[in-house]
């Protein structure tokens, strides 16, 4: 799971986290790790229901729902897009977070 | 259970403060992070209702086709072992939708076989009760009476998967449908899928699809207006498909949102006492607002529309009540789970009926959906608290903000054994003090408020720890 080097860093660097940085700062890390845990369940959910019904787009559209998206792939690009959006602005949290425990260590 | 509360500036640490007017950086990461949780809610409410919307969709299309082609292999395909891969899923999502029968034995073991084909479908982080939750807020598909199918099969048995049903319009699905389907859907029986539309779907939540930026933009704007309608809908929303985000099962420790001066979002956490006072002081905040706009305007705004706005404008109930007895011991023996370490023992019983006066306001939070219990926040000396902490603090938001959270604080060398805890931004200490205490600081209040303003006109030092607020908690369980 932490085979990477950078998979490793921030694994240690949430460990350090963990036991070194004030309280203060916890709220931060924790709305940035229930933010990854929706949009992880969100694209979980988005693959199973792109695996039995790769067509449920197309259906939608033929209901009479103005969806932006064509088809799931543009589905899941939203997705991301909006992942990433929140992850912009929790990254300005944490930054200080990590800023901090470079100054500790 | 009475608590008497005592919070006082620590001094150490509180130099933190900008003397600028501005919110500190603290303060300003706490609010951040309410928004930020709030653009979570929002995400989840988004996502959740944008999958109801294609499962719905998918789940009445195959059933179009299904009945289209072939009316009798609707209950032949789901009786029978080796029904075809479109059937089964097209019950399994039926069943997550919770278009449940009400109709006798039969379909309900259409229902059970179903029900357990649908674990595949669904992620297996899925909780096995999201599957059975309804389409029209959560409410349990015995609550929902719906009209059954118009296709009958062999005579028998009318199906249960017919998509085209009505939901009645009881009170307990009423309360849900307020959160995810506030109307009863009403849908056209449909001989063919091209003729299957969504009219309600389609205006009442094309606002689903708009880009999250829009969406947060919208969102925030409704809140600093005061329109509070989709900030109650995205707070109590229950989740059909997705995880909540924050665990239902210990209501207690997870944080509920309050909209509080100049529309920021507090969070408020039923388990930590400064919570409490810090949604009373919200609420003592917009008073203090209301007269000052009285007083600018020599305007009598009591009566008027704009108190009415205002009040509306809060998500939580706010009263002044000063002729009930907010003094009168209401200790419950209902044990508080949450708030354990609080000792009431010693404080019940104290009767100080010369203290009704409007010198110690008393705030009653009572959280409409949101809160279990019912609270009753006294605030002594008001005003003169108000004043002080306008001397010793940037703003009034900010002192409420810092105490919206708190964390137990281990003090040592005490003899009381006093409940002690801090806020999260080590600003300020909150002490449990005891009766005797309070009665002392309610005849020498006035002494001291003259030895504390001296002090920090005249800049002379004190040795007098700054008490910024004296508050009596009244916590009656039973009454949410």
């Amino acid at each position: 799971m932490y085979g990477s080097s950078l998979d490793c860093f921030v694994f240690i660097t949430y460990f350090h986290y963990c036991t070194m940085v004030p309280d203060a700062y916890a709220p931060s890390f924790k709305v940035h790790a229930k933010g990854m845990v929706l949009f992880s369940g969100v694209a979980r959910f988005l693959q199973n229901l792109k695996n039995e019904h790769p067509d449920a787009i197309k259906l939608a559209i033929n209901c009479g729902l103005a969806l932006p998206v064509k088809d799931f792939t543009e589905l899941e690009e939203l997705l991301i897009k909006e992942k990433a959006q929140f992850e912009v602005g929790t990254c300005i949290l944490l930054s200080s977070v990590f800023v901090l425990f470079f100054i500790v260590d | 259970m009475n608590f008497y509360i005592c919070v006082v500036l620590q001094s150490s640490v509180g130099k933190a403060t900008d003397q600028n007017g501005t919110p500190s950086s603290s303060v300003h990461e706490l609010l951040n992070i309410n928004w930020y949780y709030q653009d979570l809610l929002l995400e989840l409410y988004i996502w959740d209702r944008r999958l109801h919307q294609l499962f719905y969709c998918k789940s009445v299309q195959l059933e179009s086709v299904a009945n289209y082609k072939n009316p009798a292999d609707t209950v032949d395909g789901i009786c029978g072992e080796n029904s075809g891969t479109d059937k089964k899923i097209s019950d399994k999502t039926t069943i997550a939708l919770g278009v449940a029968s009400t109709t006798e034995s039969a379909s309900n073991n259409l229902d059970h076989q179903s029900g357990d084909a649908a674990a595949p479908l669904l992620d297996e982080s899925q909780e096995a009760g999201h599957s059975e939750l309804p389409c029209n807020g959560g409410s349990k598909a015995e609550d929902s009476s719906i009209a059954h199918g118009q296709i009958k099969v062999d005579g028998t048995i009318e199906t249960a998967n017919d998509p085209c049903f009505e939901i009645s319009n009881d009170k307990e699905v009423q309360i849900n449908d307020t959160v995810a389907d506030p109307i009863p859907m009403k849908q056209e029986p449909c001989s063919t899928p091209q003729q299957f539309k969504y009219p309600y779907w389609d205006e009442r939540e094309r606002w689903i699809w708009n880009s999250i930026s829009e969406s947060q933009l919208a969102y925030r704007n409704d809140i600093q207006i005061g329109y509070l309608e989709k900030f109650e809908l995205i707070n109590n929303y229950l989740p059909h498909y997705l995880p909540p985000l924050f665990e239902q099962h210990d209501e207690a420790y997870s944080p509920q949102f309050a909209v509080g001066p100049g529309s920021n979002i507090l969070c408020i956490m039923e388990d930590e006492i400064s919570s409490i006072i810090a949604r009373a002081l919200a609420i003592s905040d917009e008073r203090h607002h209301l007269i000052d706009l009285k007083f600018e305007n020599g305007m009598d705004y009591s009566k008027g529309e704009h108190v009415k706005a205002m009040e509306k404008s809060y998500s939580f109930l706010s009263e002044s009540s000063f002729s009930s007895s907010p003094w009168s011991s209401t200790d419950s023996e209902a044990s508080l789970s949450s708030l354990s370490s609080f000792s009431s023992d010693d404080f019940s019983g104290y009767d100080s009926s010369s203290l009704l006066s409007p010198m110690h306001p008393e705030m009653t939070v009572n959280g409409k959906v949101t809160l279990k219990g019912k609270y009753s926040v006294t605030v002594v000396y008001d005003n003169q608290f108000f004043a002080l902490r306008k001397k010793c603090c940037p703003s009034e938001l900010e002192y409420i903000t810092s105490l919206s959270r708190c964390k137990k604080w281990n003090a040592q060398g005490g003899k009381s054994k006093a409940y002690f805890a801090k806020t999260m931004d080590d600003r300020f200490i909150i002490k449990q003090i005891k009766k005797t205490e309070f009665e002392s600081f309610i005849k020498f209040a006035p002494d001291y408020f003259k030895h504390v303003y001296h002090s920090l006109d005249t800049g002379s030092q004190t040795c007098l720890a700054k008490i910024l607020g004296i508050y009596q908690v009244v916590i009656s369980r039973g009454q949410a």
